[in-house]
């Protein structure tokens, strides 16, 4: 459904034509308007009468009450009806209680991008309009959309957020009592240990690249975490890490890591801070780069944990052809392909935010990987009750969770 | 077309064959395009950062005359964090650039949190409970003119992703029931990391046909070409770039390690 888009002068020539037709006998023509049921609410379907077909119609819309209406859709001649999703962004663009509706009959067919475009064409539009009289009632038709009674979906997610607070506190405070908790053993996370040794064996350095995404994204976040049980591991092997980023604040931030881990296992003096690189900030220019480095440094592991796109079959590849071991992890579900194929260990996405936890055994960490596996599990939970009660007619678990309410 | 242009259709056609001949060996003028790839980028993120986001945002404003004593006092809190994160540069006052960087990860991460929590959890949850008697109605168990919709995919939706969520579950020993979820789990992954692979690899090999398409002139109108002369510059640059690797490849002699 395209989002409707203002038209200001176009339309003000629309609409003065359009009042013009007020003034041409009326006809039976009626336009009314419906919402679905067990809709969202968003979406209101828009029909209308006319006996003939005229060249085209032009479906207007604004809130009640207001004067500003927006061109929504050209439809054909033949067309009767048009379903119209009041917003796609209802946090930036939320919808309104009401609206109101015309159709107007336009005398030539033209394109909407057309009016845009061009003001010559947009004279051709005015002139089409009100050539066919009976364009709809003046009035409009009013819809009441019922949105705020049904939006639940904030206080589900509040409730969310705030059940996952309590979950960690509780955790934390179990961990550091002394109760043990479970983590799963991940096969990827135990290969990094085994890198490292292998790289320590073979005198060659660990490459580390914490994706190419900015640092306030979560894998970014994740990535760093990890980086600084890898460098601590790095400094007592006696190892070299290089750190290849694309992001400057990134740069800082790894290289602030990899100090503190060398200072955390007892070799400060062995950290080199030329080690951890900014590249570029430009995709495929970084890509180019750390490709520079697999293939003239020769690092005996990769490791990519972060955020990747476009980007990760290229470096994988080219570390696939240098004989690194290559150990990968990313959220990104469109890159995770390339990894497996790639890679000898891959972290398919949650197992990325399970390795600092599973590394570190820290309890806040412990006690947020805990309390994301209660909310997996009531995620499953909503979507199987959700799905049988959707089918029985009742939407209730989908009502609680669109935010758009419905 | 102007000169200019002509050039740069000619340089990018000649770059093109330069890092192709990464395909004989990692060579000098391999590296001349990257590292001239690497440096264009960043001066052009140089530039591009200061007159999209650092003018506009914060020089523009606090030289705007217009603003008010308080608006312009809050954009120094910018410039003073800016400043901050160049005290990298001195190693005793370098402790000063955590500041900047606490703030903005901590800034992000309260940003943040609702919309993730919006578009990665009540969006997905709320969109993938089916109506499983609508979807029969509509398209019965399986609808073929309707790319597989049906009572099967709809329950194949909920059932996978139901075990990929479940094969996350890490906090908990995995008996055999679990196991057997858990495989559903990692099955449902392979079959749709399997579609994605082979839909990218589509993808890579038009960028590729695109190249090839710009070097022997077939994306450009006829009167263009005839100005730029594409399959020429492709064969001068070929030319240009294979004598240099006989040349490299000669001064080298003996010591020459494919690889290396």
């Amino acid at each position: 459904m395209n989002q409707p888009r203002p038209v200001p002068i176009k339309l003000a020539a629309l609409l003065l034509l359009w009042v013009l037709t007020l003034a041409l006998p009326a006809s039976a023509a009626t336009v009314s308007v419906q919402a679905p049921p067990d809709n969202d609410g968003l979406n209101l379907d828009v029909s209308w009468t006319e006996s003939t077909d005229p060249a085209g119609w032009g479906v207007l819309r604004a809130e009640a009450g207001s004067s500003e209406w927006t061109l929504l859709k050209l439809l054909p001649g033949d067309a009767r009806e048009h379903s119209d999703k009041v917003t796609t962004d209802v946090w930036n663009h939320p919808p309104a209680d009401e609206y109101q509706y015309k159709v107007v009959a336009l005398r030539a067919p033209v394109l909407l991008d057309e009016i845009e475009e061009s003001e010559q064409v947009a004279t051709v539009l005015a002139a089409g309009v009100a050539s066919e009289p009976g364009t709809g009632s003046p009035k409009g038709s009013f819809i009441r959309t019922g949105l705020k009674s049904k939006n639940y979906g904030p206080l589900v997610m509040l409730l969310i957020i705030l059940a996952v607070g309590v979950m960690m506190q509780k955790f934390t405070a179990d961990v550091r009592a002394g109760k043990e908790v479970f983590i799963r053993r991940i096969p990827g996370i135990d290969a990094i240990e085994e890198g490292i040794g292998r790289a320590t064996e073979m005198g060659k350095p660990i490459l580390y690249v914490p994706g190419i995404d900015e640092l306030q994204d979560i894998q970014t976040i994740a990535s760093m975490l990890i980086l600084g049980q890898v460098a601590e591991k790095v400094a007592e092997y006696q190892s070299d890490i290089i750190v290849s980023c694309c992001i400057p604040i990134v740069r800082e931030v790894a290289d602030e890591v990899v100090k503190s881990g060398f200072y955390q296992a007892g070799y400060p003096d062995a950290y080199n801070p030329r080690n951890t690189r900014f590249i570029s900030s430009e995709q495929f220019a970084f890509c180019a780069g750390t490709n520079g480095i697999i293939y003239r440094e020769q690092p005996a592991t990769n490791i990519y944990l972060g955020r990747f796109f476009a980007e990760s079959l290229i470096l994988a590849e080219t570390g696939f052809v240098n004989k690194s071991i290559q150990i990968a992890g990313t959220a990104e579900a469109t890159q995770l392909p390339f990894f497996i194929a790639a890679c000898d260990y891959t972290l398919i996405g949650e197992e990325l935010f399970a390795v600092s936890a599973y590394l570190s055994k820290d309890p806040r960490l412990v006690s947020s990987l805990k309390a994301s596996d209660w909310v997996k599990l009531f995620v499953v939970v909503c979507l199987i009750v959700g799905t049988v009660l959707t089918s029985f007619g009742l939407p209730i678990i989908n009502n609680l969770f669109a935010i758009s309410g419905g | 077309m102007t000169g200019i242009e002509i050039f740069g259709a000619w340089l990018s056609i000649f770059l093109t064959v330069c890092v192709l001949s990464f395909l004989y060996d990692d060579n000098p003028i391999y590296k001349l395009a990257e590292h001239l790839f690497l440096g264009v980028s960043i001066g052009y993120g140089v530039i591009e950062i200061y007159f999209g986001v650092f003018k506009p945002n914060l020089l523009d404003k606090l030289m705007n005359g217009e603003l008010g004593g308080f608006q312009r006092s809050l954009s120094i809190i910018p410039l003073i964090l800016i400043f901050m994160l160049f005290s990298k540069l001195v190693p005793k006052y370098s402790w000063l650039a955590r500041i900047p960087i606490a703030f903005i990860v901590a800034a992000y991460a309260g940003v943040k949190l609702t919309g993730e929590l919006n578009a990665n959890l009540m969006t997905q949850v709320a969109q993938s409970i089916p109506d499983l008697g609508a979807v029969w109605a509509e398209y019965g168990f399986w609808s073929w003119k309707h790319d597989g919709a049906g009572v099967f995919s709809s329950l194949f939706l909920v059932l996978g992703l139901s075990a990929c969520l479940l094969h996350f579950y890490f906090s908990a020993p995995q008996n055999k029931a679990m196991q057997q979820v858990s495989r559903f789990g990692v099955l449902t992954l392979m079959l749709s990391f399997g579609a994605s692979f082979g839909y990218t690899v589509m993808g890579r090999i038009s960028l590729a046909i695109g190249r090839a398409q710009e070097m022997l002139g077939l994306d450009r109108l006829p009167e263009q070409v005839a100005q730029i002369h594409p399959r020429i510059a492709t064969v001068v640059s070929a030319a240009i770039v294979i004598a240099f690797l006989v040349v490299w490849r000669r001064r080298q002699g003996d010591d020459y390690t494919p690889g290396n």
